[in-house]
């Protein structure tokens, strides 16, 4: 790679030079893959365009199940953005040592996640060109949003978590620009030069001196001990949605922790998910390997077992309250028109997971691939299961009905997919897509170096 | 002002009223508004002004108000004054503005040339009918000119006799799809009086009903709706008793506290045996003598085998009938009109005359008023005549024979054979499609006329708009052909034009009113009141002798072993015999019973779905031995397992984009039988056999489950729960009579409104009248068959009704959460003990609305007056609202709607036209409040009770809707709000609505 | 005349800067900076300058984000008083939701900006000292020092085995 000249010395130099070196150079798989994301993209863009120009009615969501697919989505991706700030932050406080090699491709999810989630809330909406309306912006007629309403708590708490995911990102990265800027002085050539200029101006200008380094880690620290409340908050909001609405299997105050639950779970599952071929594709297996994945394992595991507690808990406390409403919703749940999408749920989220009790299959990074599939699937559907069986069946009986998505809401949903990976796979030749500083960091205290495969955890 | 006047203003009206409405109602840009730059007098824009007329959409003849804004007639409403009607208005009668309105209307002249219908100018059309007339009195040949029209009386009726007789043609066919000849018969033959009496349902404590849809279309069921509320729902401590008789629960079975699952055809003798029961028990007083002869051969005993009524009802039926302190009988109606239809009808009377009530609730002397309707013999020998070329002229108006009568019967075919068929129609119906000329005529709404429907009652119609269109008034073409004929004929008509024809007609009217008064005076008050009415006397009445002649043979069906189900064909309360199936607000209503929209359908018995192995939704094929017709099954409980019923009025081969193709007409599977002493048709004439077509869900119903789970959604009590009830709150309400139900939160304490309703269960008997009166008020769109299998309706209001047991807690009982009943499915269940509930459900303004804190955007807010208030402008489309709604009362705009030209010209100015993507919902007619509150505060005063009224309760025949102010403790709805009966939907949500439930109460056998 | 010094040493390990710094301290010089891909508690112990001020900005970001979080919705929901689902206009434990988030997003944000203005950043040119391995694989150790001292201090440096050592002035 001559890119990355001067060689490598030292066992640091070695860790830049890998991590930097899985840089730019995209070879023909990885330019394939782009080819296919960008149509499905300009697919889902037409079919978008579409339902703008004709209206919410191509569309399958009707009356009286009036979020689908769309919300679905928007809870599910939400959920995936919890990983990347939830692993670097509670991580870091907790200083885990295991966070270092995946924080940064975990952050950049988060990142591309919530820019995902964010468009969900604007595609469902019925007259799109009055977004703006839900933002509090000064206007000649005093109008201001309802603060009451949990869409609006939405709008803030997720703008909130993007801002500060996104802040708490890029100062992660400033040293690591600084040592791609300072590593591109020692090369020649044209593409060279513009390099250091932009990791350069990146990195704003960092020199690593004691007294910078003083600021940006009581920075860092700060910034990883709000990111953690707020992680928190952010999903209990988006439960909110739900649970701050009087539908019955809506209306529920375990919502919070076990939406946050969820979150986190879904969250490690799409890390593991997307980390696995992502090592593979950056020779990266020396940074990332049955370590992580025995760890990331376990806190899958954990969650999962959360999420099942409160499947149950669900269902014990709609017996118990003896709210005749209630139990037929949740009774309709499991046997009614979708019960097929509760068993997936159930299956995917509640008794696959229990495999990770086996150490062997948590170090077997294959097995945890294909669970972490199942696990992302089972938690799409838990959205769709929460929202449209509880809205079909509520207090009216007169105005049951069934939804089913049409190509409209299909297509969107393909392409919420692609337009995430797409900002992933930039992403993964662009940036440093593994902390080299924290790397370092964890060899200098002694506690882990590339290759080190630790038992213990 | 003079009706010359007024017709050129309309005509400056019409053209700048359509340019506002093109302005006002649309979402594009660029119409021009076209301003008055002399504005014509009477005519503030902005301000309605209102016309009385007359509804034509069927024969009963209810007076109206047509709201005129700019030139636009938009909306129409009952005429308060009118002894028929009373203020209220069916759905049919509120769909009368899409009957001008209607985009497919026939727009000029049409001549058939080379098989294709041409334009033609007016001179040219009227000099070919002349010519051909000419040519056919110069050859002597005047009886080969035919004339049919419908059995109103009324001006124009007496303008066609008298041209027929210029002519010197003695072929008039009156032809009424309903008509009433076998009752005419029967009160001929039983008290020599060949009369439609009137039916004093307010009077009767006991209705005893076998068949007749007097809610529905039989005679005049606004009329009657009305009455029978006001004696059959609890009203202070009081509530008759209405036992229905016969195979199917119609609309109007539905609001019987009593079903006797008689066999079909079996009304006859079940009359016959309880008169007999009445008169053996000594009920019948000294008229005993001339009934006992008659009934004495059958016994209950006799009759129970057949009629599938076990003697224990007949008799129990039959002793509650004469021990009621009043009761009333009434005949089968069209739906149950069989070839013995004349017998039943007189075994009814018979009834009735036993247990006293004529003279007493039914009053011979009001009589309405029909021309005698052709019998199906005459009809007959007319198609005869013209199939074998013995006529060469056919005029036709105001019915369309091709699609209402038997197909069986040819009358399509022998029109071909005609020379020269001419239709007056204002739609290409299927008759008009068959006619060589067409001279299409004003809408009722465009027109001059009158309508006598009852003995003393005069309606008279004024146009309320400028003709959309090149048409010209009937009368206007005779007179003018008459007077093109030249000679005798011309001398015999000597008007300038109809309208002056009427305002002679009317001479004896004011002759027989006010002689004294100036006529031009008398003339401008019929004008503007909407016509003159008087009280006419009961004429006491005997039984006549030829009634012993009359043969009470049993009725038989048509059609053998291989057929095994009766065929029940009723008229559809929406489109009465079809000519409801071009107006889109009728089709996207659902119907009552089955709540099914934009189609016909086949009700079966579970049992027998269950041995066909049918479910709702699955294409059915029905044949008899005239011919077969495919429809999709309906699953009903409420009919009896050896009867299946289609409705008639879809099946339409042409009249217009919203009837064509939709659904079938049964017709086609009738034999054309006729009632033997009548020669009315027997519509309950054939047996049916069915197969399984195709599965699947080929029938939208927008009612999702018609069990309320025991979710006191819809409640029902018993007659003395309810009783006792009331009586604790009428004390209540004495002891502090200034006490409020509402409080000061759900308003602001400032105002002096809370506005509120109140729906009471019991009165309400489920016509959805009030459904198209909200469409028509609040410009609400049409969005067909598909989007409405979607869940996509917009109807702001719904009439959702549920089937319930009752007992002492007035709940329901526990099942599934099926489209009907789990007891039901498997037929097991007890049906004749189950009762329909009916409830308008809308939005319930509700004081602590679940759907106002969830909009980011405050697009829905409670306003200072209590109005849950839906800022269209603000509303961004997140639909939460919707989702948090418990009463799922909201609806969105999927997209932009439609309104075709010239509907758009109906659209209220008051409402905005919603755009896509913003939810919408019932406002209580927040417009009406407005303008009710401006009148008011000119007076500077406060609106007075009953000032504001929303349109579905201006029109609920019934009279079960009242709103106003629930901060006045006096006012109507916070009085009833205040009833024994009231309770709150789900109101363990802590909503606070502002509309109050009554509940439906049951009368059981024995309970006074 | 006794000028200024500056003595610079380089090391591929930060725990010997650790070391170095340590006995440069017991020197009594002051004017220690180090430069490095890393930074360890223990080395900022043993340069021992005083606390960031960063946590005041933190601080006084989140007071400011949750006051006028809770000011702008009761402000506004007075300000057009519009009355919803039959709540009291300051509907506190709603309104809490977004006092709470806007404190984490200024506290955050004003976080930043206190490193970036300590830290004189954004800048385009690198302070003088900066060599290309400090942000790679080595660790600058400069002290100022008076020039008399400068050769003992240039000895304690090599004890410590650097890379490489040079004084200058």
């Amino acid at each position: 790679m001559a890119s990355v000249a001067p060689p490598a010395r030292t066992p640091f130099a070695r860790v830049s030079r890998d991590i930097i070196g899985a840089l730019w150079a995209p070879e023909w798989r990885y330019r394939a893959v782009m080819g296919v994301l960008v149509v499905i993209l300009s697919w889902a863009g037409f079919a978008w365009v579409y339902q703008i120009k004709t209206g919410m009615g191509t569309a399958g969501i009707s009356h009286p199940v009036m979020w689908g697919v769309y919300i679905t989505n928007f809870v599910f991706w939400v959920g995936i953005a919890h990983s990347g700030t939830l692993i670097s932050a509670i991580l870091y406080l907790t200083r885990s040592g295991w966070r270092t090699t995946i924080n940064r491709a975990a952050e950049a999810m988060t990142i591309f996640a919530v820019m995902t989630a964010g468009l969900f809330p604007l595609i469902h909406l019925g007259r799109i060109w009055y977004f703006y309306f839900l933002a509090p912006y000064p206007n000649q007629r005093f109008l201001w949003p309802n603060f009451r309403s949990p869409l609006i708590w939405d709008f803030f708490a997720i703008s909130t978590y993007f801002t500060i995911s996104l802040l708490f990102w890029y100062s992660g990265l400033i040293p690591d620009m600084a040592t791609i800027r300072d590593r591109m002085k020692g090369v020649t050539g044209r593409m060279a030069r513009f390099k250091e200029k932009v990791y350069g101006a990146l990195s704003l200008g960092w020199a690593g001196s004691d007294s910078q380094w003083k600021n940006y880690r009581r920075m860092y620290l700060y910034m990883a001990a709000i990111a953690t409340p707020l992680v928190l908050s952010v999903h209990s909001v988006v439960s909110w949605d739900f649970a701050m609405a009087i539908v019955p299997g809506w209306h529920s105050t375990i919502f919070a922790p076990y939406f946050v639950a969820g979150a986190i779970f879904s969250g490690i599952a799409m890390v593991i998910t997307l980390s696995v071929p992502f090592r593979w594709a950056l020779g990266l297996e020396d940074y990332i390997n049955e370590y992580h994945y025995d760890n990331m394992a376990k806190l899958m595991l954990l969650t999962s077992l959360i999420v099942g507690y409160a499947y149950i808990a669900e269902y014990f406390m709609a017996w118990y309250s003896g709210d005749a409403m209630e139990w037929e919703s949740f009774r309709w749940r499991a046997v009614g028109a979708y019960s097929g999408p509760f068993w997936i749920m159930m299956t995917c989220n509640v008794l696959i997971p229990l495999l990770c009790f086996a150490r062997r299959i948590r170090r077997s990074i294959m097995s945890m691939f294909i669970i972490s599939i199942f696990v992302n699937i089972g938690m799409w559907y838990e959205r769709f299961v929460i929202i449209v069986t509880s809205l079909a069946h509520e207090y009216e009986p007169g105005v049951w009905g069934l939804y089913t998505p049409t190509w409209v809401e299909l297509s969107i949903t393909a392409g919420s997919f692609a337009w995430f990976l797409f900002w992933f796979m930039i992403f993964a030749k662009t940036l440093p897509a593994i902390s080299i500083t924290e790397v370092k960091e964890s060899m200098a205290e002694g506690y882990w170096k590339p290759g080190d495969k630790k038992e213990d955890s | 002002m003079s009706e010359i006047k007024r017709r050129d203003f309309l005509k400056v009206l019409g053209l700048s009223g359509a340019g506002a409405s093109l302005a006002g109602c649309t979402q594009e840009q660029g119409h021009k508004l076209i301003p008055y730059l002399v504005r014509p007098e009477e005519i503030i824009p902005g301000i309605p002004n209102w016309y009385a007329s007359v509804c034509r959409e069927c024969p009963a003849g209810c007076g109206t108000h047509v709201k005129v804004r700019e030139g636009r007639p938009i909306k129409v409403e009952g005429n308060p004054d009118h002894p028929v009607n009373a203020g209220r208005l069916c759905a049919r009668g509120q769909a009368s503005l899409q009957g001008t309105y209607n985009p497919d209307r026939i727009t000029g002249p049409l001549f058939r040339f080379e098989g294709e219908l041409q334009p033609i100018s007016w001179d040219d059309a009227e000099a070919m009918l002349t010519e051909r007339l000419n040519s056919l009195m110069a050859a002597g040949d005047e009886n080969r000119l035919f004339l049919f029209t419908d059995s109103s009386v009324n001006s124009l009726d007496r303008l066609f006799d008298t041209w027929m007789d210029a002519i010197g043609s003695t072929n008039r066919v009156i032809y009424e799809s309903f008509d009433v000849e076998p009752l005419r018969e029967a009160n001929r033959l039983t008290f020599g009086q060949a009369e439609i009496p009137r039916y004093d349902f307010d009077g009767a404590d006991l209705v005893l009903s076998f068949g007749a849809g007097f809610l529905e279309t039989w005679i005049s069921p606004v009329q009657y709706t009305r009455l029978f509320s006001r004696s059959q729902s609890f009203r202070d401590g009081h509530k008759g008793r209405f036992i229905h008789v016969g195979p199917r629960l119609s609309l109007t079975g539905t609001n019987a506290d009593e079903w006797v699952q008689a066999a079909p055809g079996s009304a006859m003798l079940l009359a016959l045996a309880m008169t007999r029961v009445l008169v053996a028990a000594g009920h019948a007083g000294d008229r005993a003598g001339a009934i006992r002869p008659l009934v004495e051969p059958f016994t209950s005993e006799r009759v129970a085998e057949s009629t599938g009524v076990d003697v224990e009802t007949i008799e129990r039926v039959a002793l509650e009938f004469a021990e009621a302190p009043t009761s009333l009988a009434l005949p089968p109606g069209v739906e149950m009109a069989d070839r013995n239809a004349t017998a039943t009808h007189v075994a009814v009377n018979l009834l009735n005359y036993a247990a006293g009530n004529v003279g007493r609730t039914v009053r011979f002397g009001p009589n309405v008023m029909r021309r005698r309707s052709a019998s199906i013999d005459r009809l007959t020998e007319a198609v005869a005549a013209m199939s074998s070329g013995g006529v060469d002229i056919a005029l036709i108006h105001g019915n369309d024979p091709v699609h209402t009568l038997p197909s069986a019967m040819g009358f399509a075919d022998a029109l071909e054979s005609v020379g020269l068929v001419v239709a007056f129609a204002s739609y290409l119906d299927e008759t008009a499609a068959a006619a060589d000329l067409i001279l299409p005529d004003h809408t009722p709404l465009e027109s001059w006329g009158d309508q006598q429907p009852e003995v003393g009652v005069f309606g008279l119609m004024q146009p309320t708009i400028n003709p959309l269109y090149d048409t010209r008034q009937v009368g206007d073409v005779l007179i003018s052909v008459a007077s093109n004929i030249g000679g005798a004929v011309a001398g015999r008509f000597q008007w300038p034009d109809y309208q002056t024809y009427l305002r002679d007609e009317w001479r004896a009217v004011h002759r027989d009113f006010a002689p004294r008064e100036d006529f031009e005076e008398f003339w401008r008050g019929a004008v503007s009141r909407g016509g003159v009415w008087r009280d006419v006397g009961t004429q006491q009445v005997t039984l006549n002798r030829a009634v012993s002649g009359v043969d009470f043979d049993e009725p038989t069906l048509y059609g053998d072993d291989t057929t095994p189900f009766a065929l029940l064909t009723y008229p559809s309360q929406n489109l009465y015999d079809g000519r409801g199936a071009n107006r889109p607000w009728l089709q996207e209503l659902p119907d009552p019973v089955t709540k099914a929209v934009w189609n016909s359908w086949v009700e079966l018995h579970p049992d027998t779905a269950e041995q066909l192995g049918v479910e709702t939704g699955d294409m059915l094929q029905v044949t008899s031995p005239q011919g077969s017709v495919n429809a999709p099954a309906f699953v009903y409980w409420g009919i009896r397992p050896d009867t299946v019923a289609i409705p008639i009025g879809q099946g339409h081969a042409s009249y217009g984009r919203y009837a064509q193709g939709v659904g079938v007409s049964p017709l086609a599977l009738l034999p054309g039988a006729s009632d033997a002493a009548s020669g009315s048709h027997a519509w309950l004439s054939t047996r049916v056999s069915l197969s399984l077509v195709e599965r699947g869900n080929h029938l939208v119903t927008t009612q999702g489950s018609h069990d309320d789970l025991d979710r006191e959604i819809a409640q029902i009590v018993p007659f003395a729960a309810a009783a006792e009830a009331e009586e604790l709150a009428q004390e209540e309400i004495r002891q502090h009579p200034d006490a409020l139900v509402e409080t000061s939160e759900d308003a602001d304490p400032k105002s002096p409104y809370r506005w509120g309703m109140a729906i009471d269960l019991s009165s309400c008997v489920g016509c959805s009248a009030c459904v198209t009166a909200c469409y028509a008020e609040n410009n609400l769109p049409i969005v067909g068959e598909e989007l409405i299998g979607q869940g996509r309706e917009m109807s702001w209001l719904r009439l959702q009704s549920f089937y319930k047991h009752v007992d002492e807690g007035g709940h329901g009982d526990e099942h599934g959460g099926e489209a009907q009943p789990e007891a039901l499915h498997n037929g097991n269940g007890d049906s004749s003990a189950l009762h329909v509930v009916h409830q308008p459900m809308m939005c319930q303004h509700c004081g602590n609305a679940p759907c106002e804190p969830v909009c980011p955007v405050y697009a829905t807010y409670h306003s200072p007056e209590g109005l849950n208030v839906q800022v269209y402008n603000r509303c961004v489309g997140t639909r939460y609202c919707s989702n948090n709604c418990p009463y799922k009362a909201r609806r969105f705009e999927w997209f932009d709607y439609e309104f075709p030209y010239p509907l758009n010209l109906q659209l209220n100015p008051d409402v905005t036209v919603r755009e896509k993507g913003v939810m919408e919902k019932c406002t209580f007619c927040v417009q009406r409040i407005s303008a009710a509150k401006n009148t008011a505060n000119v007076d500077g005063r406060d609106v007075a009770d009953g000032e504001a009224m929303p349109a579905c309760a201006q029109t609920c025949p019934a009279e079960a809707i009242v709103f106003g102010n629930l901060r006045d403790p006096t006012s109507r709805v916070s009085q009833a709000a205040r009833s024994g009966r009231a309770y709150h939907v789900l109101s363990e949500l802590n909503t606070r609505p502002a509309i109050t439930y009554l509940k439906e109460v049951a009368r059981e056998s024995g309970e006074a | 005349m006794a000028g200024l010094a500056t003595v610079t040493a380089t090391y591929g390990d930060i725990h010997t800067v650790v070391g170095a710094v340590r006995s440069i301290r017991e020197e009594g010089c002051k004017g220690i900076q180090v430069f490095g891909p890393i930074m360890e508690q223990e080395l900022e112990d043993a340069i021992g300058k005083p606390p960031s001020p960063v946590r005041r900005y933190a601080l006084i970001g989140g007071v400011v984000g949750c006051i006028s979080g809770f000011a702008i919705t009761l402000w506004s929901s007075f300000y057009y008083p519009l009355v919803a689902g039959g709540k009291p206009l300051a509907s506190v434990p709603a309104y809490v939701v977004i006092g709470f988030e806007m404190t984490i997003l200024f506290a955050g944000i004003s976080a930043l900006i206190g490193m970036l203005i300590h830290n004189r950043m954004p800048t385009v040119e690198l302070s003088p000292a900066h060599r290309p391995r400090y942000s790679d694989d080595q660790f600058g150790l400069r002290v100022a020092c008076d020039s008399k001292q400068s050769g003992k201090i240039e000895d304690v440096l090599r004890s410590y085995g650097p890379d490489e050592v040079h004084v200058d002035g």
